[in-house]
């Protein structure tokens, strides 16, 4: 008979869990990047009433609040239809207008927005200038991710009542991408804990933890939208979440893992994509091994990157070969492929010779180190321990170990090497800017490179997206020359839906963009 | 007898006091600034240095932790559990809101139980030794030992997904709450069929019986008249029991099925270290289960006249 005291140490060991600070953390997300849309919607004359109602499952959490000035409410509202940003970028990562008309350099610190017209938001008042004004300037002071992208003494002026200018403190080439990202959605205040916003879909409910209710906003600009309904369900357990679409419970089910996504039976319709998240090893630079460029680089050619996505991915997503995942529409320079001889050739240059027991050693030091790993991906234990063989087979000796934080393990320096995963965004610069340049919040390894912080202040002040596509080019070559980091793979975004009651879904390698215009349901 | 029951009631109220102690303890050590956490769930986005300070003296934050403790306790002596930290509302209103979906699943997982288990144990035992007995045997330890999360899977797989009779996830209503009832009716059915017919077998074998079909009762009138009303007590402290897990709030079944009851509330208190709410989880649970085993001993006492003469 099951007791009171096996119960208990049930809940207690969960609060200890807790208590220790070894909640499952977030993966660390480089703030979601620059996201990507739907097909470009010309207002159309009113079509057919709205119809069906649409049930997607998640595994995600469903915000605690509507309010897109907390948390990242704002990327959520941005996936069901409801939040908008004044740019975005389409499925083949082209950057577009969505509520801005047009975006103009004035001059290198200043940018001019013109408003799309007949905009309201969902209390029914017009979208002035006024208005967007007030609703960046919110999420500036808000959101702390929002300055990752815009400068926060960024100085915004209402020059009438469908333009506005920002004028940056200096140079910023990408500011018209960085206003698509989600912590830039055009909001109102909140009333009653839910943001006042302009997409299709109107936000009506939330139950903490577990469902979110959205209905057409009828004065919508681009015309009332096609779903009568649409319920967002958090299901936590991943086959439970796949026996639901299966029972028609649910219509959809998004960020399928890909064992989940390899069982379901045929009938269901699935569109899988490699996503804009990269996983990739950070390595330390201010300590051994790999303060040695010939061993980074003996590293980074030792591992198979298709075996990788073989053993951990289904074979799914893709494999990186630099610092930008190919889904994000930036040019490549591959540097970082599979040449195990080559590697073995890198360490007998660099001095390292195999010792009696496989491992190799230089003046007395044995080449190991450990690898940190962390839950919050699934796959990032197993790439590591299919690491940990790849390079045992070359003479390293690599032990890996998983913890629950993996900020806290990384970021005072004391570590030799650490999985990792960021979303990546499509501007060229957030990459670099993020886990590569002096002082970047993710640079953990303490990497520095005098021709990369050139290049990056170039390419900071440039917005001819012609020459910032070549600074990117220059800054993946220095990349593939000094390997400040070991990229692995592109997990994949699969997505899941009953094909008879679903229709007009469009695969997107970004999960931001879920829910468009042309998502219909057939009942 | 009295001083047994006084007994009894004082170590309920012990063990409750030791889990607040607990519970308060892990609060107090868990990582994060509950101040600022709470002004951010209050919507105040970026809290300023003093307001965190303000609101730590509000809550008592820097009182030594034996203060802190009192004042926490009498709170809860008074209904008040603090507040929650990502919505900033009293966490007993959001447990009082999910404990009617687990009170309702704990009642039908009760009445399939019994109403399977009693019939299995009684045809077992007077059947003792034939095939069927065997049979039952054998489907109570399979009961018993299969997991619980993979019940529940084969469940949703067969009549959610495949034959599409039921829904797959869990709700307040009948439909939705029968996947979840079976699957955790089925070890109770197990248990409580192995000791209906245990005590039933007892009964058979007590000399009153005997004297029964001596009088002329069939057996079974001799079992329903005589045996039956000897079976309950050893039954009674068993389901009694068996409640008041099932109104903890089954974190496993919950979870699994997304049904909206107070066990997945405290896992999803604990993956977001939300620690008021899993406090006050931890303490309902305990809570319960003492009451759990100050019922079973009433009903043992009114039911049972062996117990009253002691």
């Amino acid at each position: 008979m099951r007791s009171l005291v096996h119960y208990l140490t049930t809940l207690l060991a969960l609060m200890v869990l807790v208590a220790c600070g070894a909640a499952p953390t977030t993966t660390p997300v480089a703030t979601p990047g620059a996201q990507l849309p739907a097909a470009t919607t010309a207002p159309t004359a009113p079509t057919a009433a709205s119809r069906g109602e649409l049930r997607i499952g998640t595994g995600l959490s469903i915000p605690a609040t509507l309010d897109v000035t907390q948390g990242s409410t704002g990327f959520t509202m941005i996936t069901y239809g409801a939040g908008e940003t004044l740019t975005r970028l389409t499925p083949e990562q082209q950057l577009e207008p969505w509520l801005a008309e047009t975006i103009t350099e004035l001059d290198p610190n200043t940018w001019q927005v013109t408003l799309r017209q007949n905009v309201r938001f969902h209390d029914g008042s017009p979208m002035t200038a006024e208005a967007v004004a007030a609703s960046l300037q919110d999420s500036l002071t808000a959101l702390p991710g929002a300055k990752n992208f815009v400068p926060a003494d960024t100085a915004i002026t209402v020059i009438d009542e469908r333009t506005l200018t920002l004028r940056t403190p200096a140079p910023a080439g990408n500011l018209p991408y960085s206003l698509a990202n989600w912590n830039f959605v055009i909001h109102r205040p909140a009333q009653d804990g839910i943001s006042i916003l302009t997409g299709m879909y109107r936000p009506v409910s939330l139950e903490k933890d577990q469902e979110f209710v959205l209905e057409p906003f009828a004065d919508y600009w681009g015309g009332p939208p096609p779903l009568a309904r649409l319920i967002v369900r958090k299901i936590t357990d991943g086959n439970a979440r796949a026996l639901a679409l299966q029972s028609g419970d649910l219509d959809m089910l998004t960020n399928v893992p890909p064992d989940i996504a390899a069982s379901l039976p045929a009938d269901i319709s699935q569109t899988s994509v490699p996503g804009t998240r990269l996983h990739y090893m950070i390595l330390n630079h201010t300590r051994a091994p790999f303060n040695d460029v010939k061993v980074r680089e003996a590293a980074a050619w030792a591992i198979d990157r298709e075996a990788l996505l073989a053993a951990t991915l289904n074979g799914q997503g893709s494999v990186a070969a630099n610092m930008y995942p190919p889904s994000v529409g930036i040019e490549i320079v591959p540097a970082q492929a599979t040449d195990v001889e080559k590697a073995k050739r890198l360490l007998d240059e660099a001095g390292w010779v195999a010792g009696a027991d496989g491992v190799r050693v230089k003046d007395g030091q044995r080449l190991e180190f450990t690898l940190y790993s962390y839950p919050g991906r699934p796959e990032l234990t197993p790439i590591a321990i299919a690491i940990q063989a790849q390079l045992g087979a070359i003479g390293f000796a690599v032990k890996v170990e998983e913890v629950q934080d993996i900020t806290s393990q990384i970021e005072g320096g004391e570590f030799q090497a650490s999985m990792f995963s960021v979303r990546v965004a499509s501007d060229p610069q957030y990459m670099p800017g993020v886990t590569l340049v002096e002082g970047a919040s993710y640079n953990y390894g303490g990497y520095r490179n005098d021709a990369l912080e050139a290049l990056f202040k170039e390419l900071q002040a440039a917005s001819d997206p012609a020459e910032r596509q070549k600074l990117a080019r220059q800054m993946q070559e220095i990349v593939a020359k000094d390997t400040p980091n070991i990229y692995l793979v592109v997990p994949p975004l699969i997505t899941a839906f009953n094909g008879k009651v679903v229709s007009g879904y469009t695969p997107h390698p970004d999960d931001l963009y879920l829910v468009t215009r042309d998502l219909k349901v057939t009942r | 007898m009295l001083a047994q029951l006084l007994a009894r009631i004082s170590g309920g109220l012990l063990a409750l006091w030791l889990v607040s102690l607990l519970a308060f303890g892990l609060m107090a050590l868990a990582p994060g600034e509950p101040a600022r956490l709470l002004l951010i769930a209050e919507g105040v986005t970026m809290p300023t240095p003093e307001l965190v300070a303000a609101k730590r003296a509000e809550l008592r934050l820097d009182d030594p932790l034996p203060a802190r403790y009192l004042h926490w306790l009498s709170g809860a002596l008074r209904g008040d559990f603090g507040a929650c930290y990502r919505s900033g509302r009293p966490v007993w209103a959001i447990y009082s809101e999910r404990f009617p979906a687990t009170l309702m699943l704990a009642g039908l997982t009760l009445a399939l139980s019994l109403a399977v288990a009693l019939p299995l144990g009684l045809i077992a035992a007077i059947r003792r030794g034939s095939v069927l007995d065997a049979l039952l045997q054998a489907l109570a330890v399979l009961g018993a030992a299969a997991p619980g999360f993979w019940v529940a899977l084969i469940l949703m797989l067969v009549f959610a997904a495949t034959l599409r009779w039921l829904p797959a996830l869990g709700s307040p209503t009948l439909a939705g709450m029968l996947l979840p009832a079976i699957t955790l009716a089925l070890p109770n059915v197990a248990v409580l069929s192995r000791l209906v017919r245990a005590a039933t077998l007892d009964v058979l074998g007590q000399p009153f019986m005997v004297t029964a079909q001596a009088k002329g009762y069939s057996s079974r009138e001799a079992v329903w008249r005589h045996g039956l009303p000897n079976v309950w007590p050893a039954v009674v402290t068993a389901i009694t029991l068996e409640a008041a897990y099932l109104l903890t709030g089954t974190v496993i079944i919950e979870t699994v099925f997304a049904y909206p009851g107070v066990g997945r509330l405290a896992v999803d208190a604990a993956l977001l270290g939300n620690m008021p709410v899993l406090a006050l989880c931890v303490l309902m649970a305990a809570g319960i289960y003492v009451l759990g085993n100050w019922l079973a001993d009433l009903l043992m006492f009114t039911l049972d006249p062996r117990v009253r003469s002691i």
